[in-house]
């Protein structure tokens, strides 16, 4: 079969992406693709917007849909802009939290798990580093060790990563 | 600045089935005209750009890119000298060049005709092999790509394929545009999580194609990795 030979026009950071694809090594492809693929999901989850449309809502985590619901009100706001912005209040933030909560003791794969796992640590996280609040029962060193464990992960996106080693940094007044 | 020649150009203008340039081809007992061929459509624009880059015109660079084919590499002057052992094809193959135009400068000073109103000059004058490896980088990419696109459509995996080069064409991956679900309804994927282990697959192929055809232009395993960071360095 005959190749189209076309050539696919690639600017400048395309082309350092697939450079950069080229220097993972064979030894490193199980353990990336999984990790990919948790980034993947986790940033999707976190680009979602308010008001959501059915077609999306249906195709989003169970975990992402009822969240997004009842979060209507806040419209325009993705559930990554909720968590990194300080504007967000420490009642939506308990929201975000309680619903992850949730969905992560009743998810059925571990992928699932992890995701909501990292969006409650998440919600955790910006209450201490926006409102100096900590609107959780747990102690300070095991949210210490839950954040350091999460901003370590290869899937962990950018934003909640520093949002995590932000956490760290802060002495909280509790709820 | 050699006179431009009525050569027999036959071998550029033929379309080569070869994927692959390696240095047994190259160095093999009979130079073959569709090895030639490879040869000058792989490599005539890194060659071009270089020259450009040492300030030859559009026209001086183009007969440049001629001679140096015909000449050296036709008449196996460049390929005598070569030592597969000592070094990436890429590396050779920019020294090779910027000899011969150093020694065309030199011959031809007074009369050597510079790029003063060409608008087609490279961004970067002064920089010649920054120009030549990101056009090889170019290149090399391109095939691999093809090589891969290829390849899903002989395995009937024409939706990975678009999948994968809707994936690499994004304006920018952790932009609020990409919408994978909209994506997987528009190829008839079942879910992201598929999409993506699909985008996974053709990934991890890419990479097996991409260094398998720096392994076939002499570099070690070790040295891919030190050829890509290089190349990186020119973006």
């Amino acid at each position: 079969m005959k190749s189209t030979k076309k050539k696919l026009r690639l600017n400048k950071k395309q082309t350092t992406r697939l450079l950069e694809l080229g220097l993972q090594s064979d030894s490193e492809l199980p353990q990336s693709n999984a990790d990919t693929l948790k980034e993947q999901l986790l940033v999707d989850a976190l680009r979602s917007k308010l008001p959501i449309d059915q077609a999306l809502e249906e195709a989003l985590p169970a975990m992402i849909q009822s969240l997004a619901r009842e979060l209507e009100s806040l419209s325009g706001s993705s559930l990554g802009e909720l968590l990194t912005s300080p504007e967000t209040s420490t009642e939506i933030l308990v929201k975000i939290k309680d619903h992850a909560k949730e969905r992560g003791n009743t998810a059925q794969k571990e992928t699932e798990r992890e995701i909501a796992l990292a969006v409650y640590y998440a919600a955790i996280a910006a209450a201490l580093v926006h409102h100096n609040t900590k609107i959780s029962e747990h102690t300070d060193q095991n949210l210490k060790n839950a954040f350091n464990k999460l901003e370590q992960h290869a899937w962990m996106p950018t934003n909640l990563r520093t949002l995590f080693q932000e956490a760290n940094t802060h002495h909280t007044t509790e709820t | 600045m050699p006179k431009r020649k009525d050569y027999n150009q036959s071998w550029m203008a033929e379309e080569s089935e070869f994927d692959t340039t390696q240095w047994t081809k190259i160095l093999g007992a009979s130079l073959s005209q569709s090895v030639m061929g490879e040869l000058y459509r792989k490599y005539r624009k890194p060659v071009y750009l270089y020259l450009r880059g040492r300030r030859f015109s559009d026209d001086a660079a183009r007969d440049l890119i001629q001679a140096f084919f015909t000449d050296k590499v036709l008449g196996r002057q460049l390929f005598k000298k070569a030592d597969p052992k000592k070094g990436k094809f890429r590396t050779f193959l920019l020294t090779s060049i910027r000899n011969y135009a150093i020694d065309i400068q030199r011959s031809q000073k007074p009369t050597v005709s510079l790029d003063d109103e060409d608008h087609d000059r490279p961004a970067r004058i002064g920089d010649p092999a920054v120009a030549f490896n990101r056009a090889w980088a170019m290149q090399l990419i391109q095939e691999t790509l093809q090589e891969l696109e290829a390849e899903c459509r002989q395995q009937d995996k024409q939706t990975h394929w678009e999948l994968f080069r809707q994936w690499l064409l994004d304006p920018d991956q952790n932009s609020e545009k990409t919408d994978m679900t909209a994506l997987c309804t528009q190829l008839h994927i079942k879910t992201p999580a598929q999409a993506y282990t699909m985008i996974f697959r053709l990934k991890d192929r890419f990479r097996a194609i991409f260094r398998g055809r720096l392994r076939s232009q002499g570099c070690t395993e070790t040295e891919v990795d030190q050829e890509i960071r290089e190349l990186l360095g020119v973006f």
